[in-house]
């Protein structure tokens, strides 16, 4: 995409990469951002990471523009002077791209090269350890849900996401799981010299849920990102009868110098969450996990 | 272990941009039955070529409305994507 970009901005055609929701949350740590704040964040790292010359635009938290152009993951667009679409496709296509142009703008006498760019790309962030603490095994596949995080001052260091089996929504009976994320765009880690994370779920009447609360591992390291996992029964979970968490655990932000305990509350709906993306090893029943987790090593920043 | 894929998805990942494994795998994914199913968005969302973008409200990375219908005055190409 970046040749393209050499070789057809000094031609005045405009390249912009639309900013959505994640497709894969969890894949390099990167999670669901619950706010345009966030969101924008997210956009700062991707020129960070990816180092890419684009133009970036963000979509609202409401996800209009991934609705309206159709939903897919990596889709594709050119637009001419007039504002028309006069090519688009569900997956990205560079090659493609580079015809198109060449049709519509004209060829190139000598195409830029991977190997002619410079590109300053940087890894995620990692603050501390990850891959000592296991992750859980889900019993089949799990669909995300509707959450609604009760905003604050202080920003979901970690956030929490919810996935059911596909059975929950369909007889509100079955196994839903429960994971907290440390959000790496604000460099956070847990504090295990402290009390681990301990969440307390409030059913509305006539929903069982089975634990009510939970607790996390203790961890002999003083430090590490990896995520909290949980595994809760359902019984009579239905879509008009949401359920309340709450969740204490203790962050710290090594840069700034801080560590403090946070209490944070969510809504949790029986309701498929369309923008809520698949994560691997959950959503898709493959055996796989966030790629990007060493392992046991010491990767402290 | 990754789940078998239909033809039509096989004959997409063909196409593919693969530059490491750990994009292959997250790209075969993808073209899974069940997101080619979510997917289908796509295909059901009645944009055509010939017709405008929609007229909707984005934000620039400083936070600042955009809207779509500012894409005009010369040749424009839009990628969607996200950081995974």
């Amino acid at each position: 995409m970046e040749t393209i970009y050499e070789d057809y901005s000094p031609k005045g055609v405009r390249f912009y990469y639309l900013y959505k929701a994640l497709a894969h949350p969890e894949y390099n740590g990167y999670v669901q951002p619950f706010t345009l704040e966030e969101r924008l964040m997210h956009v700062k790292e991707a020129q960070r990471t990816l180092g890419s010359k684009f133009t970036w635009i963000c979509d609202a938290m409401s996800n209009d523009v991934k609705h309206a152009l159709g939903n897919a993951p990596n889709s594709e667009f050119v637009i001419d002077p007039n504002g028309v679409i006069v090519r688009m496709r569900r997956w990205s296509n560079p090659q493609q791209l580079r015809k198109d142009l060449e049709e519509l703008v004209g060829p190139v006498a000598k195409p830029t090269q991977m190997s002619d760019l410079n590109m300053k790309t940087a890894p995620p962030p990692q603050v501390a350890l990850s891959g000592i603490v296991p992750r859980i095994e889900v019993p089949g596949r799990m669909q995300p849900v509707k959450i609604e995080p009760k905003m604050g001052k202080t920003p979901f260091y970690a956030k929490l996401r919810v996935e059911v089996e596909e059975q929950v929504l369909r007889t509100g009976k079955g196994k839903m799981y429960l994971g907290f994320c440390m959000d790496p765009i604000y460099h956070i880690h847990w504090n295990n010299l402290a009390a681990p994370i301990r969440y307390e779920l409030k059913p509305s009447k006539g929903t069982t849920v089975s634990p009510v609360s939970g607790e996390g591992p203790k961890v002999k390291e003083a430090s590490d990102i990896d995520p909290r996992e949980f595994l809760v029964e359902i019984e009579n979970g239905k879509s008009s009868k949401p359920i309340e968490l709450t969740v204490r655990y203790f962050a710290c932000n090594d840069e700034e110098g801080w560590c403090i305990p946070l209490t944070q509350q969510y809504t949790i709906h029986f309701a498929r969450d369309p923008d809520g993306g698949g994560a691997f090893g959950r959503s898709f029943g493959a055996d796989r996990r966030d790629s990007k987790s060493p392992g046991a090593t010491n990767s402290e920043r | 272990m990754i789940r078998p894929i239909s033809l039509t998805a096989m004959v997409m990942l063909s196409i593919a941009i693969i530059s490491a494994s750990a994009e292959e795998d997250r790209e075969a994914q993808d073209r899974s039955p069940r997101f080619m199913r979510d997917s289908d968005g796509f295909a059901k969302s009645g944009l055509k070529i010939g017709a405008s973008l929609p007229d909707l409200t984005a934000y620039d990375a400083d936070g600042n409305p955009f809207k779509l219908s500012q894409l005009k005055g010369s040749y424009s190409a839009i990628v969607l994507g996200c950081l995974t």
